[in-house]
């Protein structure tokens, strides 16, 4: 394709005055570099085509951003090479650089140091089809949790049906802590393509909720987060046989109330019962009143403690 | 003409030339479903010899009819109750009548010399039984299309040496390959004249499911029909019926005292409108770990109660706790009230 490219250049020039010139745009690109337990680091390059066959100026930032949300500190922008390429236009293998600015303080072994370098763990086809994504305004949905509200820009466009979908959700992948979602906007010289990081706090509820079973025994349902938790520790101190990580706190959505109650639960249901093959060990003196409830209502995963 | 008698004459020369006991030795064995009805089954048996000398086919087909009523296979001395003989597979269809149709001798080498139009010179039908209506089996048996079961349910099988088992439940027993195929001691033996064995199809028909075994000997290839009687197949309906985890309302060392558990049971439930609906079956349930056998009174359709939230209220209703127990030991359901 190339060669023929190359071959039939001259003809090309000849009726380029005829030619439209491409039209100006601008191509964004994110890529995740590293991360730590608290920051990622993306490379993003912006790419401003003026409008030419033969030049684009082309500016790469490397980007630190803090996991969580609620963090103050603004992601730190460092701007490590701006450039500009040209592609000469008597033979296209000719290509030059202008560089403009090119960072000489951030060492690569400095990010080395300071972060993991591992590549994301993609998630399965069934895994990213089992999270909805709007087209339009880039809600990402997974069962109950809302991983993303979508971009700020498009908050109008919310249930508008009539909108084509302009955002295309081509990976979704995983660090540590954190899923990341890359979205597409537009094609070729007129596309952005960024990373989005769900807060560590959402990923590990998305992570529970995939691992909920159809039911759970319950110890029992409380009106505040703060009661279940407390009895959630009174069961750990007073029943010999629960392991720490044997028990959780659970919001459940009571669809006939409307109202959320919180439930203490056996988080290895299936396990449990499958060693409780003759029924005993739910009825010893020390063991709660076992209730099977449907996890249908499940909301979030409710953690103040750690072992 | 003359090639007729010639042919005639090679065929009854090589006949007596042939050993009674090359005759009997069965090498090829083919069963095909037939046809049943709600009480009985019947196969077409196809037996092919070759003669020693390999020029002779001899080709025998018999219709076999079977009552589904179960005959109890050699249990070695284990003396199984009715129930145990079902759970481990160890009794088979009785066979009651079987009628040989044909018995015909073909020439393999008149094939070759044979022009074509002339085959029927190197065939000899040594007996065809025009007793046997094709018209009057129809009628006997009139089902004729069985449902077979997908790859999934297939993909449950799980084969060790001659057995095949569905959950908890032997669909064929070694007993069983045994009585029908060589009846021979061990199992070093029987796998020397077996060859590798397989389960190509499960198919069911109203009450009874019929497995097709091959035995892939080069020398003794076998296809046989295994019918599971109905008293097999209702458990392996029951078994794939059973949701992985129920709530046990009640556990008990006799049949007995868990059926008039489930009686009682059943009257608290009846009078509540409320749990009128709720079902509950007796399952016989073999515990590994004390190496014996309990009876469970189980409630049916749990998730659909769990979903409902209707467990803390059916606990009030029965007036004790109703733990969860998986299902993946219960052997079989010795009665059931499907509500």
């Amino acid at each position: 394709m190339k060669k023929l490219a190359i071959r039939f250049f001259p003809l090309l020039l000849a009726f380029s005055p005829l030619m439209a010139t491409p039209d100006a745009g601008t191509t964004i690109t994110e890529r995740f570099l590293c991360s730590d337990a608290q920051t990622y680091v993306l490379l993003r390059s912006e790419s401003y085509n003026p409008g030419s066959y033969y030049v684009s100026q082309t500016k790469t930032w490397l980007i630190e951003h803090a996991k969580d949300p609620a963090a103050t500190n603004p992601p730190r922008k460092t701007l490590l090479l701006d450039k500009t390429d040209h592609v000469d236009a008597d033979d296209l293998r000719q290509k030059t650089s202008t560089v403009h600015f090119k960072d000489q303080k951030t060492a690569l072994a400095d990010m080395l140091d300071r972060y993991r370098v591992e590549a994301l763990t993609p998630w399965s086809r069934e895994q990213t089809a089992a999270l909805r994504f709007d087209g339009v305004t880039g809600l990402t949905e997974y069962k109950s949790q809302r991983l993303w509200a979508g971009f700020p820009q498009e908050k109008q466009a919310v249930g508008d049906a009539a909108r084509a979908p302009d955002y295309e959700l081509v990976q979704v992948a995983e660090d540590q802590n954190c899923i990341f979602l890359t979205i597409r906007k537009g094609q070729d010289e007129n596309s952005e393509t960024t990373m989005v990081c769900i807060p560590p706090s959402i990923t590990r509820n998305v992570h529970a909720l995939r691992e909920l079973e159809p039911f759970h025994l319950s110890a029992g349902l409380y009106p505040t987060a703060k009661e279940a938790l407390s009895r959630c520790e009174s069961l750990r101190k007073s029943t010999k046989d629960l392991r720490f990580e044997d028990l959780r706190v659970w919001s459940v959505f009571q669809a006939a109330t409307g109202k959320t109650e919180y439930a203490v639960i056996m988080a290895n249901t299936a396990g449990f019962l499958r060693d409780d093959i003759l029924g005993d060990k739910q009825k010893q003196e020390d063991q709660p009143n076992w209730l099977p409830i449907s996890s249908e209502g499940f909301r979030e995963w409710i953690v103040n403690s750690v072992p | 003409m003359k090639s007729l008698f010639l042919s005639a004459l090679v065929l009854a020369s090589s006949m007596a030339a042939m050993s009674a006991e090359e005759m009997k030795r069965p090498v090829v064995i083919e069963e095909m479903f037939f046809g049943s009805n709600a009480t009985a089954y019947a196969l077409l048996r196809t037996e092919t010899e070759t003669t020693a000398n390999d020029g002779f086919l001899r080709q025998r087909t018999w219709i076999d009819e079977y009552a589904k009523e179960a005959v109890p296979l050699e249990d070695h001395g284990l003396r199984y109750d009715e129930e145990k003989r079902v759970i481990y597979g160890k009794i088979q269809a009785k066979l009651t009548q079987s009628t040989l149709l044909l018995d015909v001798i073909t020439s393999k080498n008149s094939e070759a010399d044979t022009k074509p139009g002339d085959h029927a010179a190197a065939v000899k039908e040594a007996s065809q039984d025009a007793q046997v209506a094709l018209a009057a089996l129809l009628l006997r048996y009139p089902k004729r299309v069985l449902t077979r079961w997908s790859p999934e349910q297939m993909n449950q099988l799980v084969q060790n040496g001659f057995f095949y088992t569905y959950k908890t439940q032997t669909l064929v027993n070694g007993s069983l390959v045994r009585a029908r195929t060589f009846d021979l001691g061990g199992d070093a033996e029987m796998n020397q004249a077996l060859g590798p064995t397989s389960v190509s199809s499960v198919e069911e028909d109203g009450n009874c499911l019929y497995l097709t075994f091959h035995a892939n000997h080069p020398e003794h290839k076998q296809t046989r029909i295994f019918c599971m009687l109905p008293a097999v197949t209702a458990n392996v309906r029951h078994l794939a019926a059973c949701e992985p985890f129920v709530l046990l309302a009640g556990r008990f060392d006799t049949k007995n005292a868990a059926l008039e558990s489930a009686k009682s049971l059943r009257s608290k439930l009846d009078t509540r409108k409320d749990f009128s609906d709720v079902g509950l079956q007796v399952w016989n349930v073999y515990h590994t770990g004390y190496s014996r056998t309990f009876y469970f009174v189980v409630i049916p359709r749990t998730a659909e109660l769990i979903k409902q939230g209707r467990v803390a209220g059916l606990q009030e209703c029965i007036g004790s706790r109703l733990p969860m127990v998986s299902s993946a030991t219960f052997s079989m359901m010795v009665e059931g009230s499907a509500k």
